[in-house]
Order: C-alpha cells, then sequence, then structure tokens
C-alpha cells in the first residue's frame, strides 16, 4: 500500500509547462531517489504536491497521502501535512534557516506546530533533536544564529527541523550539493541512519547518480518534465534501458578502468517553449527512431521492476 | 618533460579581524606549497573549502603575489602583478573560473570577447580567427552575435574557453569549471578540455572538488589540506590506494556506483584556516593521530615508490618494512 | 562595543563640524549682510559701525575661530536683526515645527508601511498596482504644489479648512497631511521592495515547509527581516523632524523652525542660519547612529561577537 501516489501531475507557470505528467509512488520506509539535471521538474514536483508553488502556477492530476488530497486541500489540511507528515529539507542550507531566529527557535516553532510542545518542554525536545542529528555541543548550538554555524551544520539543523514534525516520509532536495565531499558523506550517512530508526520513507532528489547508487533502493530518472526511467537502484546501474540514462551514466567519470572521453550527450535540455512535439529526447539520442518524433511515448514496462518511457523498452520486454 | 612553471614553497597570509574589536589574526591561506607543471600535462588540485587550491591558482598565475616563496615560469621569476612583462605573459597563461555568467561581460557580444585578447596583443585577430577559436570550443559561428545570457550554462563556459586559448597560451588554470554545470555538460566540457590539450599540447592545472573529474583529466593528482599539499601521484594510485588519511577519507567520502566497502567518516568539519592546529593541520581529525601529529608538522617527501606523502605515520610505516 | 560607540561619537561630531564650517564660509561669501539688514540707503558710516559691531571687519579665519570658541562654550550667538541669542529663537519654533512633523511622521509610518507590506503580499494585483501608482503621485508631486493644491481645494473652494496661520489644531490638518503624502509614497514603496526581497528567500519557503501558517509566516519570518533596510529610511525620516518642513511651512505661513530658516537665511542672519545648521546635523546624527544600534538588534549577523562557532563555509 503506497504512501503516496502521485498520479498525472502535471504543473505549467505562464502557459509554458515544467512538469508534463508524473505517476510516482512512494512505499512506506522506502528510500527513493529522483534524479535529473536542471529543470526536469524533480523539485516542482513536490513543491506542488505540498503546495509551495506561487499562485501562478497551474497544477492538476492528484497527489494521495494515505486517504488525503492533497492537490487544492484547504490551508489547515496541507499546514498540518507539512513538516508533520511530509517533510521537506532543501539545497542551500544558509539561506534555508531565516538569519534573524536563533536555530533552537526554528525548531521549537516546529515542534510547537505539529506535537503541541511549548516552553521548556519544547527546548529539551529540540536538544534531543540536534544530538540525533549529530550536532557537537547541542545545548550551546540551540541558541546559535545560522550564520554562526557552518553549512554542514545548518544542514542537520534543517534536518532536526524536519524530524520535530515526526514525519512519514522526508524529501530531501539536494541536501548536499551545496556541501564539501566529506561533509556529503556525513549527511548521507545521517539520513539512512535517520531513516532506518524512524521507519520514514526518504525521497533524495538529486543530480548526482553517484550519491543515488550509494543511497536509494529505488531510483526514478526524470527529464524534460517527465519520468523516464523507474528501476530499482542496481538494476538501472546494471542495465539502464532508457538512453538518457545511459548517457547520464557515461557522462559519470569512472573511479577505475580505463580513461577515455566520457559518453557526452550531445547539446542541451530543450527550452519549455520549444519542446518536440514526441519524446523530448529525441534530438539528443542517439538512438532515436522515426517514431520518436510523433508522440512521447508512455512509460512501458520491461520487467516487474523495470519501466522505461522508450519505444526501445518494447524490445528490451520482447527480449527479455 | 619540460617544466613549464614551478612553485616553491609559497605562502599567502592574509590579516583578518575576529570582531569589531578583536586582535588582528593572520590567516594563511596557502601554508609552504610547492607544485611543477609540466608542458602538455594536466596537474589535478583537488580539496575540500577553505583548503587554499584557489589561492594557489590565483598564485601560479602571479595575480597575487606570494608573501614568502616564488613561482618561475621556464626558470625565470614571475613579474609583478600589473607590470608590463607580467602583462605580456598573460598571452602565455590564461584562466577559465567557476561561473561563465560573472566571467563574461554582459553588454558585449561573444565574438567581440572573444577577440579581445588578440587584440590586446597585438595578434592577428578578424572573424575568422574568432570563428575558428568558438569551432574549437564546440559552439557555432553564429554565436559569435550573441549575447552571454543568450546562451546556455555550457554554451558560455565554452565562451570563456575560447577567449582562454585566443592567445594560444601555454598554461590554462582552470577553477572549477564544471561545478555550476548539469552532469551531461560537465562531461563535454570535460572531453573538450583533455581534447584541446592533446591537440595543442598546452599545460593545465584543473582545481577542483570533485576527485572523479580530476581522475578524469589529471595526469597527476595533488591533494590539499589547509594551505598544504598532503599527497599527490598518479590518479589512480592516489584513488586507489590513498596513503594519507585525509586522502584516504576523501576517496571513501566519494558516491559511486559500486563503491565497494565502508564509507570512512570524518568527524567535525573542515577546518577553519584561520584557527590553525599545532602540528600536522589534519590531526584533530584522523584516527591515526599520534603524539608526534599533534607537534611537528609532516614534510610532503616522497615514498620509495614515488608518491609524495605528508604523513609521519606514511614515513613510519615505510620505515618499518624496510627495517 | 565602546569602541564602537566611540568611533560613530568621534564621527558624529566631526560631521556636524564640517556642516558648520561649510554654513559659515557659505554665508559670509554670499553678500554683506551689514548692507542687507541695514538696507540699501543706509550711510557708510553706520554699515562700517554695524559690521565693527559683529566683528565681521575681521579676517575670515578669525572670524571661524571665534564662533568656534564661542561654540565650544555655549554660545551660539545672537542674532542680528533683534539681538536676541540664536538659540533662544530657534528654540522657540522648535514646538511648531514638531507640532507638523510628528504627526505627519505617524502619517509616514501608519499609511506607508502598512500599504508597501499590502502591495508586496498582493504582488501585481489590482491592489497592488493602484498603490504603487498612488505611490508614485505621492512623491512626485513636489510638496509645495501639493500644499497649494490642497489650499485651493479644501480652503478656497470648499472653505473646509483654513489656509494659513496656526491658530487652531484645524489649521495644521493641511501643513501635516502635505508634508506626510511625500513620506508615505516613498516608505510605501520602499517597503513593497524590502518585503519582496525578503518573500522571495529560501527561508520563506522553508517556513511554509514546516507547516507555519502564511499568516505567521509574514509576520513572523518575513516582517524581521524586511525591517532592516526600512530602518535606514525611517532614521532618515525621523533625523529630518526639525528641518523637512522648511517648504511647507512657509506655503501655510507655519511659524516654526523652517520659516525661520528662509527668513535668516535672506537676512543674511548668520548666528540663527548657523544655529539651525547645526541642529539639524546634529538630529540627523543622532537618528543615523540610533539606526545603526538598531541595526545590530534586528540583524544578528551585524552584531560584533567574539568566539563565534566559526564555520569554515
Amino acid at each position: 500500500m503506497s504512501l503516496i501516489r502521485i498520479r498525472n501531475l502535471t504543473v505549467s507557470f505562464d502557459g509554458q509547462a515544467a512538469l508534463r505528467g508524473i505517476d510516482l509512488d512512494v512505499a512506506p520506509g522506502e528510500v527513493l531517489g529522483l534524479v535529473g539535471e536542471s529543470g526536469c521538474g524533480k523539485s516542482v514536483t513536490w513543491l506542488a504536491a505540498l503546495g509551495l508553488l506561487p499562485a501562478k502556477a497551474r497544477i492538476t492530476g492528484s497527489v494521495h497521502l494515505n486517504d488525503t488530497e492533497l492537490l487544492g486541500a484547504s490551508a489547515t489540511t496541507l499546514e498540518r501535512v507539512r513538516g508533520g507528515r511530509v517533510a521537506m529539507i532543501f539545497q542551500d542550507p544558509a539561506s534555508s534557516l531565516n538569519p534573524v531566529h536563533r536555530v533552537g527557535k526554528q525548531i521549537t516553532e516546529a515542534l510547537t506546530l505539529h506535537q503541541g510542545l511549548r516552553g521548556g518542554a519544547a527546548r529539551a525536545e529540540a536538544r534531543r533533536l540536534l544530538d540525533a542529528v549529530g550536532m557537537p555541543d547541542a545545548t550551546r548550538r540551540l541558541d546559535a544564529y545560522p550564520h554562526e554555524l557552518s553549512g554542514g551544520q545548518n544542514q542537520r539543523v534543517m534536518i532536526a527541523i524536519a524530524l520535530a514534525g515526526q514525519p512519514e516520509v522526508l524529501v530531501a532536495d539536494e541536501p548536499t550539493t551545496a556541501l564539501d565531499v566529506t561533509i556529503q558523506a556525513q549527511i548521507l550517512d545521517l539520513l539512512q541512519g535517520l531513516r532506518r530508526d524512524l521507519k520514514m520513507a526518504l525521497v533524495l532528489i538529486t543530480h548526482d547518480l553517484g550519491v543515488v547508487s550509494d543511497v536509494c533502493e529505488r531510483v526514478a530518472v526524470m527529464y524534460a518534465g517527465r519520468i523516464v526511467e523507474e528501476a530499482p537502484a542496481e538494476r538501472l546501474f546494471a542495465a539502464p534501458v532508457h538512453p538518457y540514462t545511459q548517457g547520464l551514466l557515461g557522462a559519470l567519470p569512472p573511479i577505475e578502468g580505463e580513461r577515455r572521453p566520457l559518453t557526452a550527450i550531445p547539446g542541451g535540455v530543450p527550452e519549455p517553449s520549444a519542446m518536440p512535439p514526441g519524446c523530448a529526447f529525441a534530438p539528443r539520442c542517439p538512438q532515436v527512431r522515426m517514431e520518436c518524433a510523433i508522440a512521447p511515448p508512455p512509460l512501458t514496462r520491461t520487467s516487474a521492476v523495470q519501466r522505461a518511457a522508450c519505444v526501445l523498452a518494447r524490445d528490451a520486454l520482447v527480449a527479455a | 618533460m619540460t617544466k613549464l612553471l614551478e612553485a616553491r614553497d609559497l605562502v599567502r597570509r592574509y590579516s583578518m579581524r575576529t570582531g569589531a574589536f578583536g586582535r588582528a589574526i593572520e590567516v594563511r591561506a596557502v601554508d609552504g606549497l610547492s607544485l611543477t607543471l609540466e608542458a602538455g600535462r594536466t596537474l589535478g588540485l583537488v580539496g575540500e573549502s577553505g583548503c587554499g587550491k584557489s589561492t594557489t591558482g590565483r598564485l601560479v598565475l602571479g595575480l597575487e603575489a606570494p608573501d614568502e616563496g616564488a613561482v618561475h615560469v621556464e626558470g625565470s621569476p614571475m613579474p609583478p602583478a600589473g607590470s608590463l612583462a607580467w602583462r605580456r605573459l598573460r598571452a602565455r597563461m590564461q584562466m577559465v573560473f567557476q561561473d561563465p555568467l560573472g566571467a563574461l561581460d554582459r553588454r558585449l557580444t561573444i565574438g567581440t570577447q572573444v577577440e579581445e585578447p588578440l587584440i590586446i596583443h597585438g595578434r592577428p585577430a578578424g572573424s575568422e580567427r574568432i570563428t575558428a577559436l568558438l569551432l574549437e570550443a564546440g559552439l557555432r559561428a553564429d554565436h559569435a552575435q550573441r549575447y552571454p545570457h543568450e546562451l546556455s550554462g555550457g554554451q558560455r563556459q565554452r565562451a570563456v574557453l575560447a577567449r582562454a586559448l585566443a592567445t594560444a597560451p601555454d598554461l590554462l588554470v582552470c577553477d572549477e569549471p564544471i561545478s555550476a554545470l548539469d552532469v551531461s555538460i560537465q562531461a563535454q566540457v570535460m572531453n573538450l578540455l583533455m581534447e584541446i590539450q592533446a591537440r595543442r599540447g598546452m599545460a593545465m592545472l584543473f582545481i577542483s572538488h570533485d576527485l572523479r573529474a580530476v581522475r578524469q583529466v589529471s595526469h597527476r593528482v595533488a591533494v590539499m589540506y589547509l594551505g598544504r599539499i598532503v599527497e599527490e601521484g598518479a590518479p589512480d594510485d592516489v584513488l586507489h590506494a590513498p596513503a594519507h588519511p585525509y586522502a584516504r577519507a576523501l576517496v571513501s567520502a566519494i558516491p559511486h556506483p559500486g563503491r565497494r566497502g565502508q564509507r570512512i567518516l570524518l568527524s567535525g568539519d573542515p577546518p577553519n584556516p584561520a584557527d590553525r592546529p599545532s602540528g600536522c593541520a589534519f590531526h584533530p581529525r584522523c584516527v591515526d593521530a599520534f603524539a608526534r601529529c599533534r607537534v611537528e608538522a609532516p614534510a610532503l617527501r616522497p615514498r620509495t615508490d614515488g608518491r609524495l606523502v605528508a604523513c609521519h605515520l606514511a614515513h613510519a610505516a615505510e620505515l618499518e618494512k624496510v627495517a | 562595543m565602546l569602541r564602537f560607540l566611540a568611533g560613530r561619537l568621534l564621527r558624529a561630531a566631526f560631521t556636524i563640524a564640517m556642516v558648520v564650517t561649510f554654513a559659515f564660509v557659505v554665508l559670509r561669501l554670499s553678500g554683506d549682510p551689514a548692507q542687507i539688514i541695514m538696507g540699501a540707503d543706509a550711510p557708510p558710516e553706520a554699515i562700517d559701525a554695524f559690521r565693527a559691531a559683529w566683528g565681521l571687519d575681521e579676517p575670515l579665519w578669525r572670524q571661524y575661530l571665534s564662533y568656534f570658541s564661542a561654540i565650544l562654550h555655549g554660545d551660539l550667538g545672537r542674532s542680528m536683526r533683534d539681538g536676541r541669542d540664536a538659540i533662544t529663537l530657534v528654540a522657540e519654533r522648535i514646538p511648531a515645527t514638531l507640532a507638523l512633523t510628528v504627526p505627519a511622521l505617524i502619517i509616514k509610518l501608519a499609511i506607508g508601511i502598512p500599504a508597501g507590506i499590502l502591495a508586496a503580499l498582493h504582488r501585481n494585483s489590482l491592489l497592488d498596482r493602484a498603490v504603487m501608482a498612488l505611490a508614485v503621485a505621492g512623491f512626485t508631486v513636489p510638496s509645495f504644489v501639493l500644499g497649494l493644491l490642497l489650499v485651493l481645494v479644501f480652503a478656497v473652494q470648499l472653505g473646509w479648512l483654513p489656509s494659513g496661520g496656526h491658530e487652531s489644531w484645524r489649521h495644521a490638518i493641511l501643513p501635516v497631511i502635505t508634508l506626510g503624502v511625500g513620506g508615505a509614497a516613498v516608505l510605501a514603496r520602499f517597503t513593497r521592495s524590502a518585503m519582496l526581497e525578503v518573500l522571495g528567500q529560501s527561508y520563506i519557503r522553508t517556513a511554509s515547509a514546516k507547516g507555519v501558517p502564511w499568516r505567521a509566516v509574514v509576520w513572523g519570518h518575513a516582517l524581521p527581516n524586511a525591517a532592516i533596510p526600512t530602518v535606514t529610511i525611517v532614521g532618515f525620516m525621523v533625523g529630518s523632524l526639525i528641518a523637512g518642513a522648511v517648504v511647507v511651512e512657509s506655503v501655510f505661513s507655519w511659524p516654526g523652525v523652517g520659516r525661520l530658516l528662509v527668513v535668516a537665511v535672506a537676512n543674511r542672519d548668520l548666528a540663527v542660519v548657523q544655529c539651525i545648521l547645526l541642529l539639524v546635523a546634529a538630529t540627523m546624527v543622532t537618528s543615523n547612529l540610533i539606526v545603526d544600534l538598531l541595526y545590530g538588534v534586528l540583524d544578528p549577523r551585524l552584531r560584533r561577537s567574539v568566539g563565534r562557532a566559526q564555520g569554515a563555509h
């Protein structure tokens, strides 16, 4: 039984489509990776689900959280869900925290909203959360301001705030992109540990396939507002079906083996205003066919656990 | 291999105040760094924030003068920044930065900006030369009439590259040239850099925090920590059998498909150059630190296998093997 | 902290000294007070006597030195027209000016800031565009034009309000409105941009993502940050409480410091002009100092703290 069911989610801004029909499921307690480059819509998906997009965004489709429909829900419902059932943390921790509020206050604010804690009880719980996210000297740090902490420490604060509402799902939008590699390792390790201990589902949004391979159980690859491939992580890296996924994997400089030129996907992501009529990837695809320009291919199953939005998926299924 | 540029024992200090009425403290961005750049080869300089890699890039180019130590270009010392000799040297050494939009003038066309170095240094200019440079960087001839904001991030970086190559420099310093780009564009730019280097026989200093990218483009890798090089060697050697504890942690932290083994997690944050630990700069975070590490900073010395390491333990282990 | 204050006070004193010197020099270079006060057809002996009496025949630098030392002793000179102490003359007029500028400041704050916030919250809506259009009108129309227009409409045509003088509180209405409108317009525009800038920041999105209700996001998260740049402008408005009404006082014949200044300049009544300028400089400088201190209160990033938990990035 899925915790989150997204069906046919579309988002457009001023007539430009940012998301062109997403179907996605998140099971309780699983780690899902959402991979793609800039403009693919991986962040917009979750901002739309939580109602965090500006008013001018046109959103259609459905997002079910257990039995609750999130799209078009009342403000009260959304405020309860945000942080309380689905928590989201963002990319640049330094600018994602209010510079004029102490860190402790920003955590207790969430505690008050979702757990009804106040005063001393809230502060004690905030301290416990800071400890749990690995912040050294937690008691003193409660009174620190964000600018007094490092990037890694700020991200820990963000995670503590996210946990304050005891959410069922934590959506982490590029949580380590702005951080150094060794700090990134610490934060990813922290997220994995927390997820195990709290039995929380984790949606990791990133452009770094390496991060995904390390941390995620299942992966969905997005391109130009659509999901183009979905598979368990091992399978995706071993046998990607969609040429874009193959290209992304080939673009990753290998750690070992012979050094040769990387598979560079030529060209760039099409502008939302100049989207090709058929498959959005067709102009850059090394395996393009005539039929690719006619209509965007639907997500087709290639196996019990893998789907790809590509005409090649049919061939893969036949071959399998 | 011919030595193009040699930097010896560079030190670069900055003065900082802690707060409005704190004492003036000295920050050593670069603390005793030596490196050699060979013609036609790439040295990858890798490290995290605050390690001084960007400062090193500027010192190598002569954009800043070191407080101690010296930079020599083909045997002669680097002329002072801004002097006529230094400006003439610009034709032979160029830089590519992280933010291509910031590196380009918003009000000039790409063509004008690519041509500018040629005009400054009195080389033959003209639209044919511009087109040749643009094509070499993977752009089209018509991009010459466009403005920077009309190009994508990857295209802008190519324009910066075309401009840098205009005077056929012998050295290209790239400071985080791909970090701001999408993954597939990063691959394109990395391929381009390697191609250009092979074709022109240019030396390159590739500065990045991304060890994977550094391995891809470099012939030699140097790992920096708090202003010093702590390990230097062939990329695969450093990546597969790192000798310095920090290099080991850095390598194990790289998220990569098929990574084997447990991550080594460093405790704490990358250090503050204003607050240097005594002795070996890494010792507060090092699991293997012992008494000597707190007192004496290890020098970057070669092991028997040629690897340069700045670690008491790495050399002690060697001595044990020999003994 | 003490060093910070000491430094600022020193700078403040220097600024005031510069203003006073400037006034001193310009006034003496711009015409002969003796001639102007005694009148064009006074006999030359009378004019010379006047000059001698007021020390105007001394070399410029000596006049400056004696003036400066007099200030340091608290003596700001006497009016050349009626011989009374300059400072008394000015002090008499201050309440009248404040009676205009303080209510005007209240209007600026009470109308300008909420208007700006509302416009920012409903960006690009009809409300936003209307508020901004009014704001542009408000600060482009020069105050004397606005003042005269109001007089024309409300005093002359409708006869609801008096056109000049200062007998009752009703006389204050039109001048206060004239003064307040321009400032409210500027404040509205400024507050709007400050709010828009803050609302576009990541931490506002984080607050919403936490489940904080929108009203609490605006009040608790956005406003405290938007207050920081707004305080600068408000500080400037407070600083001009004394001298900001020169034009309006003239238009409405209001016997305040501004009017006194105009008359004194016309008469080259040196001591009075210098006294007023000194007062203005002092007020401005003080209000700037308070604003600087306020920054530290409002924005923790600007506080001088030693031994912070330093982060590398």
